[in-house]
């Protein structure tokens, strides 16, 4: 219930009074809240689930469920933004607000563009409430499974636990339970793995220095310059200056624990930046995870 | 009327003069610190893109003594209803709504305007505050003179 509280806590007072009203049985299996511009508004867990004006979950779509408009979805993405659209302009542009304890709004509404990129977004269409759950000891199984390898990449579709096994593996790494705790570097881009923005601060870790909103290859060569880490976590690599950064920082000795997006190996391995990395020996195993019917589940590991 | 009654009102009447100055110079004052308020906002927001609820906490470090921070809400201690106070309010209602370049083109025109009012207040503060003066005592000893 305390995690589905946190993913509301920053929305307007009117839609949260309502959607608090949602009894702890069906806010503990919820995974995303969805706002469209005209639509009801939809709880996703394996049932879809709408919302009358007075706080009735149903599986129907009736007429009085609980909708958003232009002026609702404008300020729902001003309280997201906790009232300073001028300090979340860059995320929003990137199409993300970071919210508490993890916790992610996907934004996307009619872009503005500059030079070429997107600047900032107009008269928002949707926002995607991503409810982030820790589950300390998730990660034990991926542990066990790649044994003393400390350089693997984890790959496995949305909503399948690759963040959340994130953190849980910086705990381990940078805790009491590893028998020798490493110096963890996190680059943490979309503050979604410590989510040290708002003061809400999710545990990765006593030996854990967190990069909060850097890009990955800019923290990683900050990190491998400034803080010595065994061990550097990133979350959803890809790019070819990631690739770069990682090369660059494992000749220096550390290893690299990260994820990427896919639904298998096969798939993965065929991008040409990734590709680079397991042949230059960055990561020596991959973790497939099982989907998002079994988070954080592991469906094969692979050594290369 | 009663020699008792008339000193009463002559010297409320001084009284309502000397608290009108000192409302004055209050405003005076909390314009000051509203205009160190605003530079502040606009260094922030400039340097860090801080958010709104960082720049309640800055500014509330500062120790005004005309501008209260409350639950998330900033109010300069103006004179109720005075154009300060509108001014303001328009100003708060803009904080956070567009890009940081908006923001601190926002914060520019409100100390511009408010260092006007600021410059307007001071050169007439002093005649001010000796015609309140002159007045009010003016107007106590003539009612001593009438009525005792």
């Amino acid at each position: 219930m305390q995690d589905f509280l946190n993913a509301i806590s920053l929305l307007p007072e009117s839609i949260k009074d309502i959607l608090s009203k949602i009894p702890p049985d069906i806010t503990k299996k919820i995974k995303e809240i969805r706002f469209r511009n005209g639509e009801a508004v939809t709880l996703n867990s394996e049932t879809i689930y709408y919302i009358t004006e007075s706080g009735l979950l149903t599986t129907a779509y009736l007429n009085n469920l609980l909708k958003t408009d232009d002026k609702a979805m404008q300020e729902i993405v001003f309280c997201l933004s906790r009232r300073s659209l001028h300090t979340y302009q860059d995320m929003i542009a990137k199409g993300y607000i970071p919210l508490r304890n993890g916790c992610k709004a996907g934004v996307v509404g009619r872009a503005v563009m500059k030079n070429g990129a997107v600047y900032s977004v107009s008269s928002f269409n949707s926002v995607n409430i991503r409810i982030s759950r820790e589950f300390r000891g998730c990660a034990k199984p991926l542990i066990d499974a790649v044994g003393d390898c400390r350089s693997f990449l984890i790959i496995g579709p949305p909503l399948s636990g690759k963040t959340t096994l994130l953190r849980d593996l910086c705990r381990y790494y940078s805790g009491k339970e590893c028998a020798v705790p490493k110096k963890t570097a996190v680059i943490d881009e979309r503050d979604e793995i410590a989510s040290r923005s708002f003061g809400c601060f999710v545990d990765v870790g006593v030996h854990t220095d967190v990069l909060t909103l850097y890009p990955k290859a800019i923290g990683t060569e900050i990190a491998v310059r400034t803080l010595s880490p065994d061990i550097i976590v990133l979350d959803e690599i890809g790019t070819e200056e990631e690739s770069k950064a990682l090369l660059s920082g494992v000749n220096s000795g550390v290893e690299f624990i990260a994820t990427a997006h896919g639904n298998s190996m096969e798939e993965v391995i065929r991008r040409p930046n990734i590709k680079t990395l397991i042949n230059a020996g960055v990561f020596k195993k991959a973790v497939v995870l099982a989907g998002r019917n079994d988070p954080c589940g592991i469906k094969g590991v692979v050594s290369f | 009327m009663s020699f008792i009654a008339v000193v009463i009102i002559a010297i409320s009447i001084v009284v309502f003069g000397i608290y009108d100055c000192l409302k004055y110079k209050k405003d005076t004052k909390t314009l000051e610190e509203t205009i160190s308020l605003l530079n502040l906002f606009k260094n922030e927001i400039n340097y860090r893109k801080a958010d709104f609820y960082n720049l309640v906490c800055i500014g509330e470090n500062q120790g005004y003594k005309n501008i209260q921070f409350v639950n998330g809400k900033i109010t300069p201690l103006f004179t109720q209803g005075s154009v300060f106070s509108k001014e303001f309010m328009r100003f708060s209602e803009r904080i956070g709504t567009t890009d940081a370049i908006g923001q601190v083109e926002l914060c520019d025109e409100y100390i511009e305007k408010f260092s006007t009012y600021h410059q307007k207040q001071k050169s007439k503060e002093e005649a001010k505050i000796q015609v309140n003066l002159s007045l009010s005592v003016l107007g106590a000893v003539s009612l001593l003179v009438i009525f005792v």
